[in-house]
């Protein structure tokens, strides 16, 4: 299957992230408090330009199956916002940050790719950011603190249900399909933004 | 100046009228309809709502975060009415595989400019369309039983509901972007134009 091939070659970089102090900080509980509520604002909006980048794919879908699975995939980031507006809540964090760099660069190249491209290579720029974090979830789960007060963040990411979307959004790579090395080269792109994303937010202290 | 979904109707009255009121809808309300006609207008409107489910995608791309849930329910609500389109495809004869007649064609090239305009005007855009589509089926509603299933389908209290939280939503942007009223108000009458020729793709005269 193309998608774990992608998955596979980008392994390392998925070590990367789940090695790197702000995860193991996330797991531990010693992730300092403002790094985290810099983190949720920088997500809030990076998941804002995901929702929109998969109503293109709705919009370009090439047929009926895949418009009502990105459609679903849709339901589950709206979803997945509301629970940041709760983080944000009991987290004191302002959902109404300007984006940073590392944020910028990394909406920039979904959107460009969900507009300019077909269906297909969206899927493969969206994919890491799923199957990466229900990857970390499912890794730190066994090893962190169950009184971290992030563990909330490893169960959403850990939980079968997030594993269930991240798989539906492979399922439509898969399907959908392309050029592999085209495919691969925003596979990979996508989850070197999302390590430059973790290093963002620790530089954020 | 203020401009506002009733203030929009009141002003295009002539056209609203044209959109809204048709020989079709008559015969539909008195049962005389010939089921051949009825066939031939939900071809091509099954085309349309295709066209109209990928433009609610695109409305969403630029819509504020605060609609997504309302413009995603509207996504929902398209793809289902392609579902019940195809359900009826056998009873009633309608062919799913039609090319859309010119008049289709202009309408559903015209969905995508208005969903990829500035919000306020590409939800006054869509706005009209549902609304137009709501006026018409109740002003339908209420007489013979032969067509009732089909009028019941769109004069629903349901879909009025929908259409009334679309209205406040375009209200809410007319309020705050008087630079984009000429725009809105254009969409809003080229609209009404598509759709007081589309009743006549049913083949009456």
């Amino acid at each position: 299957m193309i998608s774990s091939r992608l998955w596979s070659r980008c392994r390392p970089i998925a070590e990367q992230c789940r090695d790197h102090p702000f995860a193991q900080g996330i797991a531990s509980g010693r992730l300092e408090r403002p790094v985290f509520q810099h983190y949720v604002a920088q997500d809030a909006f990076f998941l804002e330009a995901f929702a929109r980048a998969y109503a293109l794919c709705v919009a370009r879908a090439p047929d009926r199956e895949s418009m009502r699975a990105f459609k679903r995939l849709l339901d589950a980031v709206d979803d997945e916002l509301e629970l940041h507006r709760s983080y944000a809540e009991r987290w004191k964090v302002d959902l109404a940050a300007a984006p940073t760099q590392a944020t910028s660069a990394y909406t920039d190249f979904l959107l460009r790719v969900a507009s300019l491209e077909s269906p297909a290579y969206a899927a493969a720029a969206m994919a890491p950011c799923m199957r990466l974090y229900a990857w970390l979830g499912q890794q730190l789960k066994p090893v962190a603190l169950r009184d971290s007060p992030y563990y909330e963040w490893i169960e959403t990411y850990s939980s079968d249900e997030f594993d269930a979307h991240a798989t539906a959004l492979e399922a439509l790579v898969d399907r959908l399909a392309g050029d592999e090395a085209a495919l691969y080269r925003h596979y990979s792109t996508a989850m070197r933004l999302e390590l430059a994303f973790f290093e963002s937010s620790l530089a954020s202290r | 100046m203020s401009l506002t979904t009733a203030a929009l109707i009141e002003r295009n009255a002539e056209l609203w009228d044209a959109a809204t009121r048709h020989e079709f809808l008559d015969r539909v309300r008195d049962g005389t309809l010939p089921v051949a006609a009825l066939s031939r207008w939900m071809e091509q409107d099954y085309l349309f709502v295709a066209g109209l489910t990928r433009a609610w995608g695109r409305l969403l791309v630029g819509a504020p975060q605060a609609d997504f849930r309302l413009i995603a329910s509207g996504i929902d609500a398209f793809t289902d009415e392609l579902v019940w389109f195809e359900d009826r495809a056998a009873s009633l004869a309608v062919g799913l595989d039609r090319e859309p007649l010119p008049e289709a064609s202009a309408y559903i090239g015209d969905l995508a400019d208005f969903a990829t305009s500035p919000y306020p005007v590409a939800v006054t855009g869509m706005w009209a369309i549902e609304v137009a589509y709501l006026d018409a089926w109740q002003g339908a509603s209420g007489g013979d039983e032969r067509f009732s299933e089909v009028v019941g389908h769109w004069a629903n209290e349901e879909f009025a509901a929908f259409v009334a939280e679309l209205a406040a939503v375009v209200d809410r942007e007319l309020a705050a972007s008087s630079e984009h009223h000429r725009a809105a108000e254009d969409a809003f009458a080229a609209v009404l134009s598509h759709e007081a020729l589309f009743w006549g793709l049913a083949g009456l005269d």
